[in-house]
């Protein structure tokens, strides 16, 4: 079992006005472990900033405690708190060079001079900028000011580094190359890192877990891929990728089992957490690259009927909208292969089918 | 909002002068309740006490400082009471001129402001730094250059005359005329650079708009970045006025004795022959009661113009 | 934002034409130069005449420095030099004190959280502006004679500390609101205390601030004549009332030698405090 490297234990926080006080968190209860690249991700607004601004200090908790490996460290000031922040801006000193801005945290913990100027060279090396030390911020492009501001939080060797959407103001294929350092200098130092983004394609790709957060509340935390695959909510559902929302109708089976229909049709049989009573209507997700289109020539057994509203090709993928007979319309995302089978029209009829293990139950 | 944390966003955040913020602040209030507020209470006060001989006061209450202000009593104090029209009149050519100081600074300045903010961005920082100059020249030495400039023996009579194009000097120096020019020359500075200040934030898009949306070029002006860039024109206009109501330095030097100003009133009294210091304080009290009236509608059309903002 | 109008090939080319002359408007660039004129006027002919050879005021005889030469050695020489080394103290200690106090204020309205009375201290700091000078000046000196305070310098200082602070105030907070707060958090997260924080972080980005606002201090200190004239004691002159004493008799050439000197002097601030915020602006 993995040591629990911070512990958040029912934070709240709201924001006092007179007649309308914003609640930014609700308490919130999770476990970010030893060594993880743990993501908070959701929309912004969500309250995940507040949330990592209350543990680097900036904030004071309206309810509930921060701690970092069993310690209590809500009351502490940021400067008395042995975690750093890499901000979104930056936020390198302007007047200082490259070099003391990485030895900044150093000299505050009064680390003996040789100590200093051997820890800082390594972080300059350990960014790829060891020549860069006499330069001062404004002389350096965007994504070297990101790798400083990396390395001036990672020089006093921090038990938790914080990252605020720290690649959002690059560009986008900076933004990817980023990706691959942070996540490979996060492997080698061996740092907790709470990375914040509202990037759902940056936080699949960097995170060994994710919390997705959304109105002030944590809906899931898990893996990437758990979080894909099986979204707790609509609203995770929804955010991470795409996804078609349908009202299926349940009819109990063996077990916990339960047969599925939509429109009349025949889509499969699922595992319910508890025994149906009766017919019921309940919501399953499926993402829209597990849906497969066919001709309406075709033969397909249990085919939903629909008919072509609109293609976009999108390079890698084609993707289509088609609307079905009772007003809804799903989306469909089909790879684009060598021989360009995908060559459906605006207006086709076509036949909308997907495998049962494609569909995913979701609460309420 | 992403991006830099603002101050404003975040209210809880604890920063570096949290719990200092008396000891910050202990000094100014000090300084200025002790040295101003104090002394405007106290200059309060006076105005009702007694004159007496040689510039002192005698510290009974009186209203005559007042009654001499706004009540003729014949010469011997013996007649029936009257308006008395000296005071007023002074105070009513007073803004009169400044009111007039403000309205030629407001034409020329704000089309200099609007030319200096469209200019090029290397220009505009000259035009910018030329501006400032004048601003920041000690205000006495600019009147005595314009006193020294429309003399009867100036260079403007000296050239004319030799140029044959007048016989005798043109009469400029200690006429209203003079005082008036040396108000608008004083204080031009002080409308162009508020003017300039919001002209250069102006979202020019919004002009473009308007254009776009079949507005002529001068309904543009006066219809979009007129209304928009408002605040900064009524800030310059403060900023000529007032000055102006008490200004001393251009009535003075410029205006002879003949063309008094409230500045010129006030400064007899205390300095000049008359030494009556209650009726200085109260002809004081008076010109500041006059302003802050002017600076409370100010301030009411500022909340007024943010409120319809949001 | 106007919604986008169908393009067409030939209206584009107008457009942009139009959208250059769009901010142009007639006679805006002659006012300009009017306006420019009228304030350089009056200062460039005292300049030239500073430099006149000739006795009469207004007929060129040539050029001479023999005016300088007046400030400098005549016989008013004596009185100009002390009236010039008041006004250096009491500008410089004006403008030390002033910046200080103004300085300490930014810290407390820009970065303090908002508190009871705060719009009240704001009122305050800027009611040396919107005071009418020669109310102030009746003011303090009603108020030094009231309870007996020697007029002398030290009076003129302490007037001119109080009309000084709203001068310095402004370019300090405003260079203050343009420091984001993100820096000192920083600071705080890489283990600095506020103390650190200010002097390490928030206090040298503040230097251009602070810098303009005793250079503006430092001027108006310098420049000022009213308040001055009626808080000084007899016999204690600075420049300003000493160049106005001798006006008051009439314009002699020395006059615009000094009025030339205090000008050069003014313009040689500006520049610095320019230059100043040009490198704060670039930081």
């Amino acid at each position: 079992m993995t040591k629990t490297a911070l512990f958040i234990d029912g934070v709240a926080k709201v924001y006092p006005h007179r007649t309308n006080p914003v609640r930014a968190l609700k308490g919130v209860s999770f476990d970010i472990l030893d060594n993880e690249f743990f993501t908070l991700l959701g929309p912004s607004g969500c309250g995940k900033t507040t949330l990592l601004r209350i543990i680097a200090g900036f904030e004071d908790i309206t309810e509930g405690h921060v701690l970092l490996y069993g310690d209590d460290i809500s009351s502490l000031a940021p400067n008395q708190r042995p975690v750093n922040t890499v901000f979104q801006q930056y936020a390198l000193f302007p007047h200082l060079t490259v070099f003391e801005n990485v030895a900044f945290g150093l000299r505050r913990l009064n680390r003996d001079a040789d100590d200093i100027k051997q820890r800082t060279t390594a972080m300059l090396e350990l960014i790829r900028m060891a020549e860069y030390g006499d330069r001062k911020p404004s002389e350096l492009s965007g994504g070297q000011q990101q790798r400083v501001a990396l390395a001036r939080a990672l020089a006093p060797s921090p038990k938790v580094l914080l990252l605020d959407e720290p690649l959002s103001a690059l560009d986008l294929k900076l933004r990817q190359a980023m990706r691959e350092e942070l996540k490979s200098i996060q492997k080698q130092t061996g740092i907790t890192f709470v990375f914040v983004t509202h990037d759902q394609e940056e936080a699949l790709a960097m995170s060994d877990r994710i919390a997705v957060m959304s109105n002030g509340e944590v809906q899931q935390i898990g893996s990437p891929r758990e979080i894909y695959n099986n979204p707790a909510n609509h609203f995770v559902a929804n955010f991470i990728g795409e996804a078609n929302i349908l009202e299926a109708t349940a009819t109990p089976a063996a077990g916990k089992k339960a047969k599925l229909t939509f429109n009349n049709i025949d889509i499969g049989t699922v595992e319910l957490p508890q025994k149906l009573d009766g017919e019921t209507n309940i919501s399953v997700m499926v993402r829209p690259e597990h849906i497969h289109l066919s001709p309406a020539s075709a033969k397909t057994k249990n085919a939903i009927k629909g008919r072509v509203k609109d293609v976009s090709y999108l390079g890698t993928d084609t993707q289509a909208h088609i609307d079905l007979p009772n007003q809804k319309e799903i989306l469909v995302r089909m790879q684009n292969n060598a021989l360009e089978t995908n060559s459906f029209d605006v207006g086709d009829d076509v036949h909308v089918t997907f495998s049962e293990n494609a569909i995913r139950l979701l609460e309420d | 909002m992403a991006g830099m944390a603002s101050p404003k966003g975040n209210k809880a955040e604890a920063s570096i002068v949290d719990g200092r913020l008396g000891i910050l602040l202990l000094p100014s209030w000090v300084v200025i309740g002790i040295l101003l507020v104090i002394p405007v209470l106290i200059m309060f006060v006076y105005s009702f006490l007694t004159q007496d001989f040689r510039g002192g006061v005698i510290w009974t209450f009186t209203l005559e400082a007042y009654d001499q202000f706004f009540i003729d009593r014949g010469l011997f104090g013996d007649e029936p009471a009257q308006l008395e029209w000296t005071y007023i009149l002074i105070f009513w050519r007073s803004f009169l001129q400044a009111f007039f100081a403000m309205i030629f600074c407001l034409l020329i300045g704000f089309p200099t402001a609007y030319f200096m903010a469209t200019s090029p961005p290397k220009s505009r920082s000259f035009l910018l730094f030329l501006v400032t100059i004048p601003y920041w020249v000690n205000l006495l030495i600019r009147t005595v250059s314009m006193k020294f400039l429309i003399r009867d023996t100036g260079p403007i009579n000296e050239w004319l005359m030799a140029f044959g194009m007048i016989d005798e000097p043109i009469r400029m120096i200690n006429t209203a005329f003079a005082v008036q020019l040396g108000l608008f020359y004083s204080y031009l500075p002080f409308m162009v650079l508020p003017i300039y200040a919001s002209i250069e934030r102006y979202n020019f898009v919004l002009s473009e708009a308007a254009a776009d949306l079949y507005t002529g070029r001068w309904t543009t002006l006066f219809k979009v970045l007129i209304p928009t860039v408002k605040p900064g024109i009524i800030a310059g206009c403060i900023l000529v006025f007032i000055p102006s109501l008490g200004a001393f330095l251009a009535p003075d030097l410029l205006g002879g004795a003949k063309n008094f100003m409230i500045g010129s009133l006030v400064e007899e009294q205390f300095k000049g022959q008359a030494g009556d210091w209650p009726f200085g304080a109260a002809v004081s009290m008076i010109l500041l009661t006059i302003i802050m009236i002017v600076l409370l509608f100010y301030a009411r059309s500022q909340t007024n113009s943010a409120g319809r903002g949001h | 934002m106007p919604a986008a109008k169908p393009i067409q090939r030939g209206v584009v080319t107008d457009m942009a034409v139009a959208n250059k002359k769009m901010k142009w408007y007639p006679g805006f660039r002659e006012i300009t130069l009017a306006c420019f004129f009228i304030l350089y006027a009056p200062l460039i002919i005292v300049m030239i005449y500073s430099f006149n050879a000739s006795q009469s005021i207004t007929i060129w005889g040539g050029f001479s420095l023999q005016w300088y030469e007046e400030v400098f050695f005549g016989i008013e020489a004596e009185k100009f030099k002390k009236a010039t080394i008041n006004s250096l103290i009491i500008a410089i200690m004006a403008a030390v004190v002033s910046t200080v106090i103004a300085t300490a204020a930014a810290l407390a309205m820009v970065r303090g959280k908002a508190f009871k009375g705060k719009s009240l201290t704001f009122g305050l700091i800027n009611l040396p502006l919107m005071v009418p000078e020669i109310v102030t000046a009746v003011a303090t000196l009603i108020f030094f004679s009231v309870i007996g305070f020697d007029r002398g310098v030290l009076s003129i200082l302490l007037a001119h500390i109080v009309f000084c602070i709203p001068f310095a105030y402004l370019p300090i907070s405003a260079r203050l609101q343009g420091i984001s707060s993100i820096y000192e958090q920083a600071g705080r997260d890489l283990y600095a205390t506020p103390g650190q924080t200010f002097l390490l972080i928030l206090f040298p980005l503040m230097v251009p601030g602070i810098l303009s606002g005793f250079l503006l201090a430092f001027i108006i200190s310098l420049d000022d004549f009213i308040i001055t004239n009626f808080v000084k004691g007899a016999g204690v002159e600075t420049l300003p009332t000493a160049i106005f004493g001798a006006v008051k008799q009439g314009i002699k050439p020395n006059i615009m030698a000094i009025s030339t000197l205090m000008l050069t002097v003014s313009i040689v601030l500006v520049s610095i405090s320019y230059l100043i915020s040009r490198i704060g602006r670039q930081n």
